[in-house]
């Protein structure tokens, strides 16, 4: 069964889109990942033009944390101070980033920045996280207790503030500058930016894991929620038709991911999600690289 | 098919009893007065048929509404391909298509193929700025075209006009899922001996219906509160999911 996005302007199969969402739902509910990083150069490849899936992605992606954090809520795991920290920066960031994403289209360049984004971003987190899985496997047997975190220049910066449910007193610039490289992320790549915040929190702020899921989802809610917003206002980009059927199947394959995932092993799983996350990476730079077939395009926005 | 031959059996006979004795008359109608693009639109298929007086050979050119167009040339950069040149043709038809009873050689003048543009050679493509390069213009005016048959929005199909009978012909036009929309330009032209006896001009209009056609005006026109209504429908969606799960 097809259906036209209005948006989008191209006419796609339902059932296609559905079982996408699901697919992608179910990974990030096996994995905890946002999956934004996947579905956006998926979007890509069925056709979809880049800048609509940028943006639409943003949208559905809004529905995804508001779901992820509201159970993270109600555990108390969500660090409000923190997440305004961060969200302060965020706004900044995303803002910045829709209107170089515009600027970028005019110049032609956009395709080439989103690509190489996706390259740089996935190629680095891909095989920190894979190098990590490793170590964790082969040291399960010997735990050495790893120190929290450890005193450097950055507990120098002024501006500190306490955050209680983090355990933390550190400069607010830290939170804000975190926040605002990945709000300049989401609105230039399509994706939430857990999976740059995450480790962020953790290695960076020194965040402890139990509260920096839920504070990182609650950020994405507003930051992609304000890339939406300017995207709809500045682009036109947003396809609501397109941005629901995502959810759709993103909600049900979330959930069965969930529930398959705690069965599973915590460094197997993370091992197959940098395998994945480097195969995407590993798609994309060929798709650079290979000589297209017609070094002439008809460029976007040229209406 | 059944549903075309009603309106073609109702324009013969009403061909046969008001055409006049005498004097070469064209008289063309299409299946449809407008493609409607709906949730579900996959593409449009018309048939244009017509009464040609005393036949020759039938053109039919069909064109979309003129808009700008931004080709980009590739150039590999290190490792990577990176976008390179780029040129502006200012008032591009946004769809071309053009249908005839025979090869437009045996029947068409260059003279008049290039007044009427007819034919991808004597399209008026204007370019953007001062670009003195015939030879790179002439590379992107083609890859122009190439790039749009890619699409399915530029074609030439001579042979697909056939006649029944002497008088009496018809072609298909095709329309994709892609069609750019605005009002489409159709010129149907009869030729005798290399010339145009006779001219006639309709106009269809391409345009959404229905749901989609609100929710494209609505992301135009009231962008901001469509932003803000997107951003609301998609939290709502989140929470139901999650209230739902947490029951089941």
């Amino acid at each position: 069964m097809q259906i036209y996005l209005p948006i989008a302007e191209i006419s796609v199969n339902i059932f296609l889109i559905l079982g996408m969402g699901g697919a992608v739902g179910f990974l990030s509910g096996v994995f905890g990942v946002g999956g934004g990083f996947l579905m956006t150069p998926l979007l890509i490849f069925i056709g979809i033009p880049p800048a609509v899936a940028v943006a639409t992605e943003a949208n559905q992606i809004v529905a995804s944390s508001v779901s992820g954090v509201l159970a993270h809520w109600k555990r108390g795991n969500v660090d409000f101070k923190m997440g305004f920290a961060l969200l302060f920066g965020g706004v900044i960031g995303s803002s910045l980033g829709v209107v170089l994403f515009a600027f970028l289209r005019d110049l032609g360049h956009l395709d080439l920045v989103i690509k190489l984004s996706y390259v740089v971003f996935l190629g680095i987190i891909g095989i920190l996280m894979l190098i990590e899985s490793i170590n964790a496997i082969r040291q399960k047997k010997n735990k050495v207790a790893l120190k929290l975190h450890t005193h450097n220049w950055m507990h120098g910066l002024p501006f500190k503030m306490r955050f209680r449910r983090s355990r933390l007193y550190i400069s607010a610039l830290l939170p804000i500058s975190i926040g605002l490289l990945v709000g300049l992320l989401a609105a230039i790549m399509g994706v939430g930016g857990g999976f740059v915040m995450v480790p962020a929190m953790i290695y960076l702020l020194g965040m402890p894991t139990a509260v920096v899921v839920g504070t990182s989802l609650f950020q994405i809610i507003f930051v992609t929620a304000n890339v939406t917003v300017l995207q709809a206002v500045n682009t036109q980009t947003v396809d609501v038709v397109l941005a629901l059927l995502l959810l759709a199947g993103g909600v049900i394959g979330a959930q069965i991911g969930a529930r398959i995932g705690v069965r599973l092993q915590g460094e197997q799983l993370r091992g197959l999600l940098a395998l994945m996350v480097l195969g995407v990476c590993l798609k994309i730079s060929y798709d650079l690289m290979v000589t297209p077939v017609d070094l002439y395009s008809i460029g976007l926005g040229g209406h | 098919m059944m549903r075309f031959l009603k309106p073609v059996l109702t324009l013969l006979i009403f061909l046969i009893t008001t055409l006049p004795a005498s004097g070469r008359e064209l008289a063309i109608d299409l299946t449809e007065d407008t493609v409607s693009i709906t949730a579900n639109f996959v593409g449009s298929d018309l048939i244009l048929y017509g009464a040609a007086e005393g036949g020759g050979d039938v053109l039919v050119v069909v064109r979309g509404p003129n808009r700008n167009e931004t080709l980009r040339r590739k150039k590999k950069s290190t490792i990577i391909w990176v976008n390179d040149t780029e040129m502006t043709f200012l008032d591009a038809p946004s769809y071309y298509f053009l249908a005839s009873t025979r090869p437009l050689n045996e029947f068409l003048s260059d003279r008049i193929a290039r007044k009427e543009q007819i034919g991808y050679p004597a399209i008026a493509f204007k370019v953007k700025g001062d670009i003195d390069d015939a030879a790179m213009i002439e590379d992107f005016r083609k890859a122009l075209i190439r790039n749009k048959q890619k699409q399915g929005l530029y074609g030439e199909s001579p042979g697909l006009v056939s006649f029944k009978g002497t008088h009496l012909f018809r072609t298909r036009l095709h329309f994709p899922a892609n069609v750019p929309v605005g009002d489409y330009n159709i010129d149907i032209y009869v030729f005798k001996d290399g010339k145009i006896v006779n001219k006639e001009t309709t106009i269809l209009p391409v345009q959404k219906k229905g749901v989609e056609a609100q929710v494209y005006n609505f992301a135009h026109r009231h962008a901001l509160s469509y932003g803000i209504l997107a951003i609301l429908v998609a939290a709502l969606a989140g929470w139901l999911a999650s209230v739902m799960f947490r029951k089941a």
